[in-house]
């Protein structure tokens, strides 16, 4: 596992791995918040906040392939606004329906797929390879997403 | 590379009942963070308070970050708490907090003052 900043051979990217565990995932926030510091504050919060459960969500739904897996994240600042990828590899998570969440506190789910996409201007689940998955979000400088 | 944000975080909140009525706990979080990483804890914790307690007013303003898994854990501690006709209160979000409520809708549900002085008048004049 890395956790320093490496190229990928984009400019402006910064790559690091983090555990495949929802306790250890904390510093992924603090390596977002900083890239994404060109950011209006709100635009950059809630873009640490979709990263997050992009990242929490492969953890709680996927199983790890190996004992040792990671998550990757990449950070790419584009002309346009900010970019997080969280790749992993495993069954792809890939939501077909609309994000429901539960209101009521039953189940106190279907918060973090919604949050997700009220939080980013996009959310898009890709799977390149067989058995190798990416979540993208993209988010611009511009404030709040209409509600 | 050591990173000490790595360590978990129990949450081991933190019960005040001297300033609030009988039966009412005022509840503080320990630390800046309610997510997946220690909403187990939060869970075990919140629960074992709001079955001997009638009213439980949250002090939120330690919190900086508040994820789904919080979200879905306060959710599920106002059901506990309206299913025995009690009552949860929050109060003293930071900016960040408040902006994912708003993001999400809950403002609407939850029950938010700005300070506990507000939140207690409030529990009074139930």
């Amino acid at each position: 596992m890395h956790d320093g900043t490496v190229s990928d051979g984009r400019k402006g990217a910064e790559v690091f791995d983090r555990p495949w565990e929802a306790a250890r995932l904390e510093p992924l926030r603090t390596r977002v918040a900083a890239a994404a510091g060109t950011l209006c504050a709100d635009a950059a919060d809630r873009l640490v906040l979709a990263s997050f459960e992009a990242a929490t969500n492969v953890v709680r739904h996927v199983a790890p392939p190996f004992h040792d897996s990671t998550l990757s994240c990449r950070i790419m600042r584009e002309a346009s606004g900010t970019v997080v990828e969280i790749w992993y590899l495993g069954e792809a998570f890939r939501p077909t329906a609309e994000p429901q969440p539960d209101f009521s506190g039953g189940t106190g789910g279907g918060f973090g797929r919604y949050s997700m996409s009220r939080a980013v201007d996009r959310v898009t689940h890709e799977s390149p390879l067989a058995g190798t998955c990416c979540t993208r979000l993209a988010q611009s400088g511009i404030g709040r997403k209409a509600a | 590379m050591p990173n000490m944000h790595e360590l978990e975080t129990p949450v081991d909140l933190v019960i005040n009942e001297a300033q609030a009525p009988a039966g009412t706990a005022v509840v503080s979080f320990p630390v800046g963070n309610l997510d997946a990483g220690n909403v187990k804890d939060f869970r075990a914790s919140i629960e074992a308070i709001a079955a001997t307690h009638d009213a439980l007013v949250l002090d939120m303003s330690r919190l900086t970050f508040v994820d789904s898994s919080g979200l879905g854990a306060l959710l599920s501690c106002l059901r506990t708490m309206k299913g025995k006709k009690g009552q949860l209160l929050l109060f003293g979000m930071t900016k960040q907090v408040r902006a994912l409520f708003e993001l999400v809708r809950m403002h609407r549900i939850f029950s938010i003052y700005n300070s506990l002085e507000e939140a207690l008048d409030e529990l009074a004049a139930a």
